[in-house]
């Protein structure tokens, strides 16, 4: 499986890992790691240390979970974008979302 | 995004309504598909529905209005917000608003409309032929490009914002980038599909390879040709992970293939003009924020005013507005725009006085009056300014070809589309004139 989570010590931190393809095919995985978890989580973390390659579906899967954590707070971060990955959140502003670290 | 949330259905049934969708699809969406002799594409779906939407329309004021886009997903999914969004371009278009005020709308309505999951990644293009001028708003889409023969890639615009159906209204950002143009410059607009598409060896077409090819050829009726031959020859065969969709578009004015749609009227278009009066003003805080020409044009159409005339009355209703606005009222020195980064500081300054503005006013009254055959419509716009003396005016602007080159041509394209332009009062009083005659059509 390309998507997994890790919850923080203390519950409140979920981070979701996503490897290989970030895109349509994992779109069920993204969406029941994110909304699945016996108890919500107070910060979000995605994890791309592994992602190859994002598409618009991607950002599409990101947009849902920053709605999932409450839109107008910036509780969600991705950590580690490969470069072209990177690239691919620059174009679309995504910094203006997201904590990007 | 993700697979639709479809129950099991018969096959046949699906196709069939595949089949319907992309028949409505096709008519509304590329009706408008590049029908400008300017604008010159490339357009290589992935699936069955192009998740790109390519878009032009002529401004009333024979401005060329282009929107590329790229919807989240591909196929029917991607293809869902075309429809509202190619009606919101065309009709806002027609009706003379901006590319920023466009932009605005197409963000709320297709933010209402959509899942929160969609969005719709964009440039939309404005040129200016007249004023030699492009403005540009791009959010999410790769670096449009202006390029020139000789000297490939001058100017990039990159995405300053995020895509549409993202933010909400009260967030959304529609400051736009403004820069000059040559008339033998190109733009060239591209959906991701083209920087990403995949090679042999899995390495990305990339911004290199691009900047070689227009370094190479850019000129054109040859670029547009070059980009697509180094397409076929790096995709060597294979499907398209993505949509590709390219634009050149020239920077010449190129008179419009379609004529401009005429509003429809039970009235005879060539009775006797109707005589009325109407007056508008603004005072200094609804300067900043309030566009009065889509307004002034639509109640002209109303009142059975000379829309047959609507490049003309454009024209003259946005060079005595802007003139009021920036040299009346702001005290703009225009011959600051002479060159391009004067060009950037004067519309910086100008965006700054406007926020600032305090105290001042621009008053437009517009008058129908009928003649033998036709009618006359006066248009007068005063300013709470100082005045200017428009022979010294003149005098100066004629000194040096390069100062017509960005500044000071507006009045002088007035004076020669209308019957007569008269400045009064102290130099803040301008009425232009336009008539028309039906005899001898």
């Amino acid at each position: 499986m390309s998507v997994h989570t890790c919850r923080s010590g203390d519950g409140a931190e979920l981070t979701i890992s996503v490897d290989g393809r970030f895109d349509f095919t994992v779109h069920e995985d993204f969406r029941l790691a994110s909304e699945n978890a016996a108890t919500p989580a107070a910060r979000y973390v995605v994890d791309l240390s592994h992602a190859e390659y994002v598409d618009s579906s991607a950002l599409g899967m990101l947009l849902l979970l920053r709605e999932h954590a409450g839109r107008t707070t910036r509780r969600v971060s991705i950590r580690n974008a490969r470069p072209h990955v990177e690239r691919v959140l620059t174009v679309a502003n995504f910094h203006k979302l997201f904590v990007m670290a | 995004m993700g697979a639709p949330d479809l129950r099991p259905r018969a096959p046949e049934r699906d196709a069939r309504e595949q089949e319907v969708a992309e028949r409505v699809l096709r008519s509304v969406v590329h009706r408008g598909l590049a029908p400008d002799a300017g604008v010159r594409t490339l357009v290589v779906p992935a699936g069955r529905f192009n998740g790109d939407l390519l878009l032009t329309a002529r401004h009333p004021g024979g401005r060329l209005h282009l929107l590329l886009g790229d919807f989240v997903g591909h196929g029917l999914q991607a293809a869902i917000g075309a429809l509202p969004a190619a009606d919101t371009f065309r009709t806002m278009t027609a009706k003379g608003f901006s590319i920023g005020e466009i932009a605005t709308e197409l963000n709320a309505k297709l933010r209402e409309l959509l899942p929160p999951s969609f969005f719709l990644a964009a440039a939309l293009l404005e040129l200016d032929f007249e004023r030699r001028r492009l403005t540009l708003w791009n959010g999410g889409l790769p670096d449009v490009l202006q390029v020139r023969t000789g000297a490939g890639v001058v100017e990039r615009f990159p995405s300053l914002h995020l895509p549409l159906a993202i933010e909400p209204p009260a967030q959304f950002d529609a400051s736009t980038q403004v820069a000059p143009i040559a008339p033998d410059d190109l733009l060239l607009v591209h959906s991701d599909g083209l920087l990403d598409l995949r090679g042999p060896d899995g390495a990305p077409f990339g911004e290199e390879r691009l900047a070689r090819l227009v370094r190479a050829d850019a000129v054109d009726g040859r670029l547009l040709e070059a980009i697509a031959a180094a397409v076929e020859l790096h995709r060597a065969g294979r499907p398209l992970d993505d949509d590709l969709t390219l634009a050149v578009v020239a920077c010449r004015p190129v008179e419009p293939v379609e004529p401009l749609p005429t509003p429809r009227t039970d009235r005879d278009p060539q009775a006797a003009a109707l005589p009325w009066s109407a007056s508008l003003r603004l005072e200094a805080e609804a300067l900043a924020s309030i566009d009065p020409l889509p307004l002034l044009l639509q109640q002209v159409a109303e009142l059975h005013g000379p829309i047959h005339e609507r490049t003309t009355l454009f024209l003259v209703l946005q060079e005595l507005w802007s003139n009021a606005v920036d040299h009346g009222v702001l005290r703009l020195d225009s011959h600051q725009k002479r060159d391009a980064p004067g060009f950037d500081a004067y519309l910086e300054r100008r965006a700054t006085a406007l926020r600032d503005l305090r105290d001042g006013f621009v008053e437009i009254r517009l008058r129908q009056e009928p003649r033998e055959n036709g009618g006359r419509l006066r248009i007068r716009v005063e300013d709470s300014g100082p005045g200017f003396d428009l022979a010294h005016a003149r005098a100066k602007e004629s000194a040096t070809e390069e100062r017509l080159r960005l500044c000071g041509r507006g009045l002088e394209l007035v004076r020669s589309v209308c019957e007569s332009l008269v400045v009064s009062g102290r130099g803040n009083v301008i009425e232009a004139v336009i008539s028309w005659d039906w005899s001898g059509r």
